[in-house]
């Protein structure tokens, strides 16, 4: 009937009318932030502050919250911590409709010859969407070298919360000991280490494959011995955007043969076996080393209990023993104030709060990241690699800007994943597909 | 299958107006959105406050079909079909011999519906969770049984198992929607019906076949289109499973999510203009393919 | 209701479910087994069988995830937004069933897009932002009742099942439009329309993401939303992730459950009458 037919009729007029001020509101870009009073005095009022959800760092964050409600006890913090995996979308929303104060964000510097490339949280504090706390007092109690790292076009938009460092393995004191092995500085004394303990039936090196990245650490640590300097790996991602190297170049499919090497060392299977279970095949003795990130420490030292010692050192992917001296590791969670912020006086106050000696090492001991400001005493484990650390070196996945229009087997850009066994390439053919996915970007 | 029929009721205001209420809410809060998606395909938005939106027109869907992403893209629908088809197969054939099953009046058999219910309320990283440990290589339960054939296997780890083994998952996790929707649409068919047949001699696959099939086909319709959409849209188990770099398990939906949010591989994120051109293009296909099979069920069903 | 029983298949049957409950139960055990371990516990043995069960896991994981505040929050959103979703189903799916409405053959389409439309997370919030309902319960379940998934599809296909002859007889009784669903269909249809509530109350309680981004204020947060403080960026706290979730999966289970006496053969009843 007529009249049915305009109901259906007003129904989707309406909606096309609600559609377009929608679209046309949303193209204009109405803003909802306001601007809040710059005041000077004690911080009051709520401070929302949202975190990417880990075990520590929450335990961390809650502790120092509650110290800084008990300082100033007009303020009260609204901690809303989000799994990785939601934490893009509700950052955007939040900050659209301007309510959050303190947040975690990366803003990682694309280099001119990337441009295009940028994270959203480039593209935030690119477009001044993040308050400048380069001039702040509290940024001087921090790590030099940490701030050159973090530096956004020679700004500090963000705090660094604490370091991690991935480029190096956990070992079995007690296996290494029990074989007369010392700690390996050369590939080639990582090499014959390895062949020591399979021929006394050990297992090298335990990865967890299933979940893809923690096979992918090798590799960096590879690119870290080759490149052991911030500007030589700076260097090789320009070189590799302007395309004066290939992916099939000696050294680059180098990088993947030692990856494909260090797979012949792990465990039987290890393609399948998930990240989780490591801790405890490493505690029952299954392997004598394993690849991680010094975030694990917690959970192994708690697996491991009191069965054995374990130590870290950097996986020596080189030749010279100078290369391999460092570990490669990044900024963990960096926290930011948005120049929407209706409380921008709490966030800073709680900035300054949170890196104060005591507050920081709080947080530190149930983080577990290693301190990004000098002179912090960081607990025993840290402590013994500190001649690891001793300059901050950013791990290639922090210099390295991956290019969207490029083929997915570009993306790291050294294609660990099509190797044998997860893959089913051999290094060479998986640096050909690599090259010839980057090359396609262009 | 439907033909307009002459509306019996006296009056049609009331039709008129729940009609239009449903569909109010439903076009306003469900329908808008969606079509917004299409719309800001063609922007280069972000999603976040300050950052200017450009209208790029179609350079999004170009950028997907470029030969760069070609062959990304070929692998993840090649695997996509292959997942969609054995895992929507195998649930409506066994979610219906199941229902047919847990329908008799067995003892328990509210516990049994409740047992087989339960993969569907779990969240998709828990499930994750129980079968990476149960097809764990060093130690779960896959692997102890196949040590007593001698041999072992990499189980999600191994390429050529791994998209055999995220189907299985799937279809573990899934076929209790199967279940409750036939279910409901066994309790249409009178007892009546059944008893007729058996009068004329029918054993029980004939009774299956003649009688239960052809009245559940609008379950059964209902069923393959939720098979095809769930599988087609899913994500999150390959990627709880696998990982979302692991190209032998990397679905179309998996592709939306890495290019729109970056992938633990490192992947950069794009656009939420890309995300969305990428989603449109999701939605084209998993249409085209529903309505193929809509047409095709609908024809069966009217036929029976 | 129809005196007559189909003979129960005894031994066949019951070797059936023993397979079935065991493709099932197995795998559950896993989860509960993981729900008693300590983070300890779990990171030395991920896949054995505990040996120093934590059933403070479940308090604990009932505190440090907040479901105390969030589970009336939970109950609220699925049952208005269940509602909501039952409504637009019955009422789309009765007409277009029927053909009361023109162009039903087109609505049949929409009721199938309706199953696949794109993530919409962005425009959604959006949307809510410029109605002013952006952190409002309201907003939440009006978006989430929108949601309606296979409802209209599956009534439409039930009712095809209920004779036409049904609604000329209440006619010649007087009996309108809107009294004949009320009394008449709700309780014909009611395995459909439980299911189809069941379905989308699934959904809805299970939930994370839309309610993470549209209702930023902790008060509104659903019961999902707890989950997250057990995850992680590298790692899950898993003996706690996994009894957090049997917590949050509990109290549908339990509505399943009940909800099952509804589904049962109620055709043969009308039909007769």
């Amino acid at each position: 009937m007529a009249t049915t037919k305009l109901r259906a009729r007003t129904a989707v007029r309406s909606g096309i009318v609600l559609l377009a001020t929608a679209v046309v509101a949303a193209l204009t870009g109405c803003s909802s932030g306001g601007s809040s009073s710059a005041d000077s005095g004690a911080p009051t009022g709520t401070l929302q502050m949202i975190v990417s959800s880990a075990d520590g760092s929450d335990a961390g964050f809650r502790a120092v919250n509650a110290a800084f409600e008990k300082k100033y006890p007009g303020v009260k913090i609204q901690f809303d911590t989000i799994s990785n995996a939601n934490y893009p979308s509700v950052e955007a929303s939040r900050l659209t409709a301007g309510k959050v104060d303190l947040l975690t964000a990366q803003p990682l510097q694309v280099p001119s010859y990337a441009e295009g490339s940028e994270s959203n949280d480039a593209k935030l504090a690119a477009s001044g969407q993040f308050v400048d706390l380069t001039k702040e007092p509290f940024m001087k109690r921090f790590t030099a070298s940490v701030l050159t790292a973090q530096a956004f076009n020679g700004k500090d938009y963000t705090m660094p919360t604490g370091l991690s460092y991935y480029t190096g393995v956990y070992y079995n004191k007690a296996i290494f000991a029990k074989y007369g092995l010392s700690v390996p500085t050369t590939w080639s004394e990582f090499l014959k280490l390895s062949a020591t303990l399979k021929a006394d039936g050990i297992t090298p090196l335990g990865i967890g494959g299933k979940d893809g990245w923690p096979a992918g650490l090798p590799t960096l640590a590879a690119v870290e011995s080759a490149y052991p300097t911030l500007a030589e790996r700076q260097q090789l991602a320009e070189d590799l955007w302007k395309q004066k190297v290939k992916l099939t170049d000696s050294t680059m499919e180098g990088i993947l043969e030692k990856t494909s090497t260090i797979y012949s060392l792990a465990q039987q299977d290890f393609a399948g076996v998930p990240y989780a279970s490591i801790p405890g095949d490493f505690a029952a003795g299954d392997f004598a080393m394993t690849p991680d990130g010094t975030w694990d420490n917690a959970v192994i030292a708690s697996a491991v209990g009191s069965k054995f010692d374990i130590g870290y050192f950097p996986l020596p992917m080189s030749e010279k023993a100078s290369d391999n001296k460092f570990l490669g590791g990044k900024v963990e969670l960096r926290l930011a104030v948005p120049t929407s912020a209706k409380n921008k006086t709490a966030a800073l106050a709680y900035l300054d709060f949170f890196s104060q000696t005591k507050n920081y090492e709080l947080f530190l001991s149930h983080a577990g990241f290693a301190p990004s400001e000098p002179g912090i005493t960081a607990g025993a484990f840290l402590d013994a690699i500190s001649s690891y650390t001793s300059t901050f070196q950013p791990a290639w996945d922090m210099v390295w800007t991956p290019n969207n229009k490029a083929g997915t087997a570009a993306v790291v850009p050294f294609d660990y994943t099509a190797l044998t066994p997860l893959g089913t390439s051999t290094a060479s053919q998986a640096a050909q597909s690599a090259q010839a996915a980057w090359a396609a970007g262009f | 299958m439907t033909t307009t029929g002459s509306f019996p009721f006296a009056r049609k205001g009331t039709m008129r107006l729940t009609f239009g209420a449903g569909i109010a809410i439903l076009a306003v809060f469900g329908l808008v959105p969606a079509v917004a998606v299409l719309v800001i395909s063609f922007t280069d938005i972000t999603g976040l406050p300050g950052i200017p939106i450009d209208w790029i027109g179609l350079r999004n869907y170009l950028e997907f079909f470029s030969a760069a992403h070609l062959g990304d893209n070929l692998n993840a629908l090649r695997n996509t079909v292959v997942f969609a088809g054995v895992s929507t197969v195998v649930q409506v054939v066994g979610g219906l011999l199941i229902a047919v099953l847990l329908n008799q009046r067995l003892r328990g058999r509210t516990l049994y519906r409740a047992i087989v219910f339960m993969p569907t309320v779990l969240g998709v990283t828990v499930i994750g969770l129980i079968w990476s440990l149960i097809f764990n290589p060093s130690g779960g339960p896959g692997a102890s049984v196949l040590a007593l054939f001698g041999t072992h296997s990499a189980f999600f780890g191994d390429p050529n198992l791994a998209l055999g083994l995220v189907i299985f998952v799937q279809i573990w996790a899934g076929l209790g929607i199967s279940v409750v929707i036939f279910l409901a649409g066994l309790q249409a068919i009178p007892d009546e019906l059944y008893e007729a047949a058996a009068l004329d001699g029918a054993s029980g696959w004939q009774r299956l076949r003649l009688v239960t099939v052809p009245v559940l086909a609008p379950s059964i319709t209902t069923n393959v289109l939720l098979g095809i959409v769930n599988a087609m849209q899913s994500y999150q188990l390959a990627y709880v499973l696998t990982g979302s770099a692991n190209r032998a398990t990397q679905l179309l939906s998996t592709l939306i999510y890495v290019q729109g949010f970056g992938g633990t591989g490192g992947g950069v994120a794009e656009s939420q203009g890309y995300a969305a051109s990428i989603s449109i293009v999701q939605f084209v296909l998993v249409g085209v393919v529903s309505l193929i099979a809509l047409r095709i069920l609908r024809r069966r069903e009217a036929r029976l | 209701m129809t005196a007559t029983r189909r003979r129960p298949r005894h031994v066949l049957g019951y070797v059936l479910v023993a397979v079935l409950v065991f493709f099932y139960v197995f795998p559950l055990l896993f989860l509960l087994n993981t729900a008693l371990k300590s983070n300890g516990q779990f990171s030395t043995d991920p896949v054995g069988v505990v040996t120093d069960p934590q059933f403070g896991n479940f308090v604990q994981a009932w505190v440090r995830g907040n479901f105390g505040q969030y589970i009336l929050n939970s109950v609220l959103y699925t049952l208005a937004a269940g509602g909501i979703g039952t409504f637009i189903s019955i009422v789309l799916g009765f007409p277009v069933a029927r053909g009361y409405i023109r162009g039903a053959r087109w609505w049949n389409i929409v009721f199938v897009l309706v199953l696949f439309l794109p993530n919409a997370l962005i425009t959604q919030f959006q949307l809510l932002l410029h109605l002013n309902l952006y952190g409002t319960q309201l907003g939440y379940i009006l978006i989430m009742g929108a949601g309606v998934g296979v409802g209209p599809l599956l009534m439409s296909g039930f009712i095809t099942s209920l004779p036409r002859e049904l609604d000329e007889a209440a006619t010649l009784d007087g009996i309108g439009y809107g009294r004949f669903l009320w009394s008449f269909v709700l309780p014909l249809a009611r395995p459909a329309i439980v299911t189809v509530f069941i379905l989308q109350a699934i959904w809805v309680w299970n939930e994370i993401i839309l309610a993470t981004v549209l209702l930023p204020d902790q008060s509104e947060s659903p019961l999902t939303l707890g989950l997250y403080a057990f995850e992680g960026t590298y790692t899950n706290q898993w003996g706690l992730l996994a009894a957090a979730t049997l917590i949050v999966a509990t109290p549908l289970i339990v509505a399943y459950v009940f909800l099952q006496k509804y589904i049962v053969n109620g055709i043969a009843g009308g039909l007769k009458g």
